[in-house]
């Protein structure tokens, strides 16, 4: 073969050519800069610098109204008590002994004390009284409360710090007590060493009871898009097109509205009929009717926002039905009149319904499109274009959708996750607050803020989610998610990395539906290919590639704004007719407007992402074929970076600032785009011109694809397997293993690098902290004779130390409370007082009821001495003897071990 | 096929192991009585000093080769076996720590310990026979490790070498002192226990970390644990042997001679004035059989090895020369001849 000259390794150091190792520079630097954690680390730190403060605003504001007693007496007045919620402060992890002392909390500690790495939360709190006299002429006519005129009769001004909990902080982020010791590096002394933490540790985890816990991305469907589905025949209807709809800000559950063409057409109606579900409304709806209920009133208005363009004789055809089928609504009230009928409210004045009718249109119906009123011609837009799209569908114009393409799909990280417990425990600190407020009003007394507010609330609420993984309410833990947090795998260094990039996707195991489990096109890059298990959860649980990422989510404002000014045309400013010629421009999948000129337009976003003007976390899906242009902004999406390539076909990455990495890393970055989720239009056009490049195609795999030397060689189930079997593993998990007491844990006494090695193993500590040893094998059979999944070792390679290994196990006990008084003890049990001894030796204990350090072990020997007394009228079985005072209840070692007592805490 | 060719067939058969290219012809001998007819083959001790010859190759501090001629296989795999797991030495068996605050766990340090190579004449030494044997000066050398990691009050400013900044930041085998016991001292006066090399790491140390053991070395085998094996290894080969059938030629004589190690073949010019390849050193070709992947040479050549040639490999740990190793082996396995002989004596087996 011949040697490409310009594949030499070499020449690029000559030329301006950028080579591999270039490309490698930039990963490192990539890797240097944001490690294997950054998911986790960015969606916690997102939890507790916004959201927080975000649910606690919120619920910013209660009240408390008495009624007075219509007694007429002076003092009988209506009292009103609101309690304002302001700043939160979260401080530094700390934990209080029960002396009541508190001091700042390292997570070693915790880990060895069983403690919860957890950091206290307070809040700023206000109250305010006020009242409403009866007595004053102001509220002579006045029925109900709300409307009454209110004096102050007791307001405070200054702001009181409460304690509301206890938040468990995720290790490694910004609020870790480590993060400081990584920050003033260089000090010798004042590092994460120094506080019993090993250097490679990377953290994402939180610590819960002594026990690190990982939270599982949990993956799901995006919410405020569109999908067009087709039914399999027979069933009602031929095609839906769907959406989960959810508002930005807000904690409302997703609306779901679904619209159907239906498979057999109505009454006195000519084919297929179009029909929707609107949320709490028991019928399906004409969507004629709901054109009308949300103000378009003439055929013609609703056909131009379907289809916009009249000249569609076979879309009009399709529309015809439907437009049959509502002939006797002609009317908005009419309309709603139809709508209000068909909801939950029975016996009712027609006036009432109308409004139920028209509050479900504005505040439950596509929620994401606006929940304010007077935003009904956006709505009826949106409503249209679902169902121009479900017309598509049914025309065979565009494609039907894909359930499974990953750029629909979006990841809830700690951050997301926390935030939905912690607002579920602070509605519910609320409400005991509300009670409690209302309970000390009524019975007169002076009520205190920081009485009021129960800190276990929350505090129990999060470790109880975190320390099971049931996440939702202890009380109805059946419908709670399970296993979203899950105890870190510490086997070995790559599986505790594995462990800390994996998702799940929550669908029943045993679905038999093959679709969710299959490898897809847009996992490429995303999630690795191989790392899979086998079995039941095989293709449900994946694992993140080496480089991607998860966004956060970012206001959209701002591009709200720079689309304002930048000569969008805003829904309610046109005509239909304009749509079929215009790029729609939908954020966060809400249909904003339309644009003349997409090509310049994305030009400018793309310039303002890459120098940062904007989030540079922003998604831009220019859709040439349906003439759409999606905006993202939301968190959970996946994303990875990417060279930028420029219009002229050339890297702008060159080879100066590639050289440059080291020195600085911040030029270098910006190079590399970060592309996030390129939706492929349906009908993919094949692009003349390239916009972005790959940085290295190995980055395609996951963390322990990534230790197997030439994947690209192997038959892929392979692959699969040895990313299962990587994480079990045996070598050095972390360098600190001797000071951390896990409840069990093996070492390799001569854990070796690879001979074959990967370059990414670099970036994954593999040669520091490795796994396995090299052997060498002889595969020595001629014929005959054979050895099947079987091997022969050599004595004196394992005399030398070959495949040696340490076994670490913790035995722990504690002095429970028997009653009242009495306490089990630590002691050296003896038999004429101590009923019912176990049959290992009890003399290698001290007399302090534990062994010490460095004494063989083996069988059943008793390694923790402790009694607990019996009471008084139990007579044990006729065993017990005058002399018995206590029964014994001491820790033997499993009979099937022996070893060291290597350390007694 | 005429008779002649037919005894050409089997003295090959008998002499040689014939490698082919996907598998090796009779590898085993037949020197056996009943093998062939009308030819006595039991074994005879005249017709044996006949044939059998030793051929020192060289002899260095550490490591020597030979030639085993004229015996069978199952006689030099014995010497081999012997070597390796029954040949004894002196290594550290007992390990009593009084004080190890160093990262390395006792087992592990011990096990590191144990197979450091002791520089005491086993010949010198006893076994010690069972847990009740008492430790003697006749089987038990007693070696001490007592050393401390400090930091280095001279280091300069600057540095970053842990041996620059700490003393004792390694502990080395040469840090082992002997301490010895009864008659010893005398006894080793002009050659004293230490370990074999001197900068073998044991393990590493930080300011304030002490380690402070006896350790007890006693004689043992191979057999037990690869620690007492005499050699890092010994083993043999058989000479190879490669017969050209017909003259090799022209170009193709510069290929053949491509196929082999640098000095197994020549290219010389024959009498007709072509260059011809001619096996000078089969001794030093690794019968990587590459010359029968080549469909020209395929009638042309025989790769073959001498079946009762063996070149023989001692490679010792330094604990004895390996000459003495050899004559110790033997040894051995004429005690065990002797033990064998003595059983199917008194059993009554014995009828020669």
């Amino acid at each position: 073969m011949m040697m490409n000259p310009s594949y030499d390794y070499d020449a690029g150091l000559l030329s301006d050519e950028i080579t591999q190792e270039d490309c490698w520079g930039v990963i490192e630097t990539y890797f240097d800069d944001k490690g294997l954690v950054r998911q986790q680390l960015d969606s916690f730190d997102e939890f507790v610098q916004n959201t927080i403060q975000e649910i606690v605003s919120e619920n910013g504001e209660f009240q408390i109204i008495t009624q007075g007693q219509h007694s007429g007496t002076h003092s009988d007045v209506t009292r009103r008590y609101s309690i304002q919620f302001g700043q939160i402060y979260l401080s530094k992890p700390t934990h209080s002994e029960p002396e009541g002392e508190t001091k700042q909390l390292y997570p070693q500690e915790a880990r060895l004390r069983n403690l919860t790495y957890s950091a206290p939360l307070y809040v700023d709190m206000r109250k305010k009284v006020e009242i409403a006299d009866p007595a004053n002429p102001l509220n002579q006519d006045v029925t109900s409360a709300a409307d009454m005129y209110w004096e102050v009769e007791h307001a405070e001004s200054d702001w009181d710090k409460v304690f509301i909990g206890k938040v468990p902080i995720m290790l490694r982020s910004s609020y870790c007590s480590l993060t400081d010791l990584l920050r003033a590096n260089d000090v010798e002394g004042f590092d994460v060493q120094s506080v019993g933490e090993c250097p490679y540790d990377q953290g994402g985890y939180f610590v819960i009871n002594g026990s690190e816990k990982v939270l599982i991305a949990q993956e799901r469907m995006a919410t405020n898009t569109v999908y067009v589905f087709a039914k399999a025949q027979p069933a009602p209807y031929l095609f839906s097109a769907e959406i989960r709809s959810q508002p930005e800000k807000g904690s409302k559950l997703a609306s779901t509205l679904f619209i159907k063409m239906l498979a057999k057409g109505g009454k006195g109606t000519s084919g297929h009929v179009i029909r929707t579900s609107l949320p709490y409304i028991k019928s399906d709806i004409p969507i004629m009717v709901v054109f009308r209920a949300l103000g378009s009133i003439t055929d013609r208005d609703i056909l131009a926002q379907i289809c916009y363009d009249f000249n569609d004789r076979e879309m009009l055809e399709l529309l015809k039905p439907s437009i049959e089928e509502a002939f006797v609504i002609q009317d908005r009230d009419i309309a709603l009149d139809y709508i209000g009928r068909r909801g939950t409210t029975i016996g009712v004045t027609r006036d009432k319904r109308l409004r139920y009718a028209a509050d479900i249109l504005q505040k439950e119906m596509l929620p994401h499109v606006s929940t304010s009123a007077h935003h009904q011609t956006r709505k009826a837009f949106f409503f249209g274009y679902m169902i121009h799209r479900l017309l598509l569908a049914a025309l065979e114009r565009r494609e039907l959708d894909d359930r499974d393409h990953f750029g629909k799909k979006r990841l809830d990280l700690a951050g997301p996750l926390l935030s939905g417990l912690f607002r579920m425990l602070f509605r519910k600190l609320t409400n005991d607050v509300t009670r409690y407020t209302r309970k000390v009003v009524d019975s007169r007394g002076e009520f205190n803020l920081t009485m009021a507010i129960k800190g276990g609330t929350i505090t129990r609420g999060l470790q109880y989610s975190l320390a099971t993984g049931n996440w939702g309410d202890q009380k109805k833990f059946m419908q709670a998610r399970a296993g979203v947090s899950q105890v870190l795998n510490r086997y070995t260094y790559a599986s505790t990395l594995s462990h800390l990039r994996r998702l799940n996707t929550p669908i029943g195991r045993d679905g038999k539906l093959a679709k969710p489990r299959q490898l897809h096109n847009t996992h490429w890059g995303m999630v690795c290919p191989a790392e899979t298990p086998e079995g039941q959860a095989c293709g449900l649980v994946k694992n993140l590639s080496l480089m991607s990422y998860v966004t956060v989510g970012h206001s959209v404002a701002p591009i709200l704004d720079f689309l304002n000014e930048f000569n969008m045309e805003n829904l309610e400013e046109i005509t239909p007719d304009r749509i079929p010629k215009a790029t729609k421009v939908f954020v966060n999948g809400q249909w904003l407007g339309i644009h003349d000129d997409p090509d310049t337009l994305v030009k400018t976003l793309r310039n303002l992402r890459r120098n940062v003007d904007v989030t540079p976390e922003l998604s831009i899906v220019r859709d040439v074929a349906d003439k759409e242009l999606r905006l993202y902004t939301d968190g959970g999406r996946i994303s990875r970076p990417l060279f930028i390539v420029e219009e002229d076909q050339t890297l702008s990455l060159t080879k100066e600032i590639a050289l440059k990495t080291k020195t600085d890393p911040d030029t270098q970055m910006r190079q590399c785009d970060w592309n996030y989720l390129l939706e492929e239009g349906s009908n993919a056009v094949y692009a003349r011109n390239y916009t972005h490049c790959e940085i290295h195609p190995s980055m395609i795999l996951g963390i322990c694809a990534s230790i197997i030397p030439f994947p690209d060689h192997n038959q892929s189930p392979r692959n699969t397997y040895q990313s299962a079997m990587g994480k079990q593993a045996m070598g050095i998990f972390l360098t600190n293993y001797q000071i951390r007491m896990d409840t069990m844990a093996n070492i390799l006494f001569y854990p070796q690098k690879p001979l074959a090695t990967t370059r990414a193993m670099e970036f994954m500590h593999f040669r520091e902290l490795p796994a396995g040893q090299n052997a060498v094998v002889a595969i020595a059979v001629y014929s005959g004779y054979n050895q099947e999944d079987s091997l022969i070792m050599s004595q004196s390679s394992i005399d030398r130390g070959l495949f040696r290994s340490m076994y670490y196990r913790v035995y722990m006990d504690t002095e429970k409370k028997v009653g009242m008084m009495a306490s089990e003890t630590f002691e050296k049990p003896s038999r004429d007082s101590c009923l019912r001894l176990k049959h290992g030796t009890y003399e290698k204990l001290d007399n302090d009821g534990l062994i010490a350090p460095g004494v063989r072990v083996g069988g059943e020997d008793i390694i923790i001495g402790k009694t607990v007394p019996i009471k008084e009228d139990s007579a044990e079985m006729g065993q017990r003897t005058a002399a018995h005072t206590k029964r014994d209840a001491s820790t033997p070692l499993k009979s099937t071990e022996n070893g060291i007592i290597d350390r007694v805490m | 096929m005429t008779a002649v060719h037919d005894q050409d067939a089997v003295n090959l058969m008998r002499t040689r192991v014939v490698l082919h290219k996907d598998r090796v012809a009779h590898p085993s001998s037949m020197d056996f009585p009943h093998t062939f007819p009308n030819e006595d083959l039991s074994w005879d001790l005249t017709k044996f000093k006949e044939n059998f010859r030793i051929v020192i190759g060289f002899i260095g501090k550490n490591d020597m080769e030979f030639d085993m001629i004229g015996v069978d296989a199952a006689i030099a795999n014995a010497f081999r076996r012997i070597l390796i797991g029954e040949v004894p030495t002196m290594a550290i068996e007992k390990v009593y720590i009084m004080n190890n605050t160093s990262i390395m766990h006792d087992e592990i340090l011990a096990q590191r310990l144990g197979l450091i190579p002791i520089k005491a004449d086993p010949r010198l030494f006893d076994f010690r026979r069972g847990a009740d044997d008492p430790p003697t000066d006749l089987n038990t050398v007693v070696l001490k490790l007592k050393i401390q990691c400090s930091k280095n009050p001279n280091a300069p400013p600057m540095a970053a070498l842990p041996s620059d900044k700490f003393i004792n930041s390694s502990v080395l085998s040469s840090h082992l002192q002997w301490d010895p016991q009864g008659e010893q001292a005398e006894k080793f006066k002009n050659d004293p226990i230490r370990p074999v090399i001197d900068d073998i790491l044991i393990t590493k140390l930080r300011p304030g970390q002490e380690i402070d053991m006896e350790l007890h070395c006693q004689k043992g085998i191979g057999k037990e644990h690869a620690k007492w094996s005499p050699v890092a290894t010994a083993s043999y080969r058989l000479l190879p042997d490669i017969q050209i059938l017909e003259p090799i030629t022209g170009d193709s004589a510069y290929k053949f001679q491509k196929c082999f190690p640098k000095g197994v073949v020549e290219v010389e010019q024959n009498d007709s004035g072509e260059p011809e390849a001619k096996v000078v050193n089969p001794r030093k070709d690794t019968v990587s059989r590459e010359v029968l992947r080549h469909a020209e040479f395929e009638k042309k050549v025989r790769l073959t090895r001498v079946r009762d040639h063996f070149i023989f490999s001692i490679e010792s740990t330094g604990i004895l020369p390996p000459q003495v190793l050899f004559v110790e082996a033997a040894q051995i396995l004429i005690n065990k001849c002797k033990v064998v002989k003595a059983a199917l004596h008194s059993s009554g087996a014995y009828f020669l």
